[in-house]
């Protein structure tokens, strides 16, 4: 195999995996935001702990701020 | 040469899908205790609130009004407010950096080294919310025995 011979394998190699890469990423980041779909149905979002939280410590501080010291 | 070509190029993909898919599985399991450890936590929280607002104790005009340093005793150190305000604040650094994980797990031209790098800091951040809570150590346990973390 020669030198040329080579070089066209590699090249076309390197393109064949830079090309299932980008495919497999992008089905990849599909299948996340299938998967982010049902995270969110178990309600386990970043966004929906946050809200848990500050509705429990606004819950805290209606009744907490009305109390004498 | 070939094979060492196709061996070599074989390794590459393998290496960056498997940080991909290391740093996704480490992600959405850190999110999902995360959010399992506050959930039972809430519920005690808003029944600990409701047990020691009883009898009228949190009614400013109530003869059986309690003080603020009497309603933070009956609360606890588990769920007064000092701690709900360190939670409240340790809660809003891990949303931060979860969302930054979201958008860098879903990016197409993040590098392995990134979603690795968000993946440990997303990890740390629910480490340091977990901690807070009631069997703070137990949870964070769990946590990196899921993940596999040492």
């Amino acid at each position: 195999m020669g030198a040329a011979e080579i070089t066209t394998l590699i090249t076309s190699i390197i393109t064949g995996i830079a090309k299932v890469t980008k495919v497999t990423r992008e089905a990849l980041a599909k299948s996340l935001e299938d998967m982010a779909a049902d995270v969110r149905k178990g309600g386990l979002i970043p966004d929906e702990l946050l809200a848990k939280v500050e509705a429990d410590n606004d819950r805290l501080n209606d009744i907490r701020d009305n109390l004498p010291d | 040469m070939r094979h060492t070509v196709f061996a070599l190029s074989l390794t590459l993909l393998t290496g960056c899908a498997g940080a991909y898919k290391t740093s996704y599985v480490t992600g959405a399991v850190t999110k999902q205790v995360a959010t399992e450890a506050y959930n039972p936590y809430s519920e005690l929280f808003n029944d600990k609130l409701d047990e020691c607002c009883a009898n009228d104790a949190c009614n400013p005009e109530s003869p059986n009004v309690i003080t603020k340093t009497q309603l933070d005793e009956c609360m606890g150190p588990a769920y007064e407010k000092a701690t709900h305000d360190k939670i409240e604040t340790a809660s809003k650094a891990y949303y931060e950096i979860a969302e930054i994980h979201t958008s860098v797990m879903k990016s197409v031209d993040a590098s392995p080294e990134e979603m690795k790098a968000v993946t440990n800091e997303l990890v740390a951040s629910a480490i340091d919310l977990i901690a807070l809570l009631p069997d703070g150590d137990k949870l964070v346990a769990k946590l990196k025995m899921l993940i596999g973390k040492k």
